[in-house]
């Protein structure tokens, strides 16, 4: 689920944040919003991602953050790739 | 998995991860109107014959905190055009990183100001807030485009060339030089910056 780009961006950047929205990671990751909903969706729906709506100044506000199943999985691949580098690494 | 696409992943993971975590709303602005301010007041300074302490601190502790305010104003106006909100997680940590070294700097300059009735402490107020901008600079630096914490480097080492100058000259600098050393830094490094920013600011967030 994760190893896929878009998705690894998204939670690579949440990662580090607390919570972002839905602009900021668009912006940043340069990805169209039809795209990042779609990632995100599927995030959600593997329990990685939570999805936040609310108003600010009477407009919508989308914020995401990763979810502690998130972070466990997160962390889990990254010491997986450390992993594969560790072991190919020449002694 | 590939171990060079694993090295890789890792590498775009923590690109993303650092980037995340980065103040990003468009400086060019900010800087623009800061330097505006900053000539402004040097002009109003020089030519209205600011020089006594209390003046020369009412004078640019005011143009600070208008410039303060509206860099306030444009960057809750560019998070309100984003859809975004204003106290995102980087501008608390740009501003948690700003906020001790510049009000020690005024206080310290107020303080200067207190203490003294004598137009010769004019230079040494301009130094020490020079300083502490530089110190403040460099503390977001760490949250903000390098080139903050570089900007950051030219007020702390250009206060302490100053200070070192006139301390080798035994020279007496008086207020109009004082003046001119704020509305240098305070307006003219702010107006180059920003003008250096309009034109990469766009390509820099691109990269």
């Amino acid at each position: 689920m994760i190893h896929e780009k878009g998705r690894l961006a998204i939670m690579s950047m949440l990662a580090a944040a607390p919570e972002l929205s839905f602009t900021e990671l668009r912006d940043t990751l340069g990805m169209t919003d039809g795209n990042l909903t779609t990632h995100i969706r599927a995030l959600q729906q593997e329990g990685y991602v939570a999805v936040a709506k609310s108003y600010q100044n009477n407009r919508p506000l989308t914020t995401c953050s990763l979810t502690a199943a998130g972070r466990i999985a997160f962390t889990e691949y990254i010491n997986l790739l450390e992993q594969i580098v560790r072991q190919n690494k020449p002694h | 998995m590939n171990p060079n696409l694993a090295e890789e992943n890792l590498q775009t993971i923590r690109l993303l991860m650092e980037r995340s975590a980065i103040y990003r709303r468009a400086l060019a602005p900010v800087m623009l109107l800061a330097g505006v301010l900053g000539l402004a007041a040097a002009a109003v300074g020089l030519c209205c014959h600011l020089e006594s302490p209390h003046a020369f601190a009412a004078l640019w502790l005011g143009t600070a905190g208008l410039a303060i305010t509206a860099a306030f104003v444009l960057t809750r106006r560019q998070a309100l055009k984003d859809h975004e909100p204003f106290w995102s997680p980087p501008t608390c940590r740009v501003a948690q990183a700003l906020l001790p070294p510049l009000l020690s700097g005024c206080f310290l300059g107020a303080l200067l100001a207190l203490l003294s009735d004598h137009g010769t402490v004019d230079f040494p107020m301009a130094v020490v807030w020079l300083l502490f901008y530089g110190c403040a600079l460099h503390a977001a630096g760490f949250f903000m485009v390098r080139g903050i914490k570089w900007f950051g480097w030219i007020f702390i080492v250009g206060s302490m060339l100053l200070m070192l100058f006139v301390t080798a000259l035994s020279a007496q600098v008086g207020p109009p030089v004082a003046n001119g050393v704020m509305g240098f830094f305070f307006g003219g490094l702010h107006l180059a910056y920003g003008v250096y920013l309009y034109f990469t600011e766009s390509k820099i967030s691109a990269a």
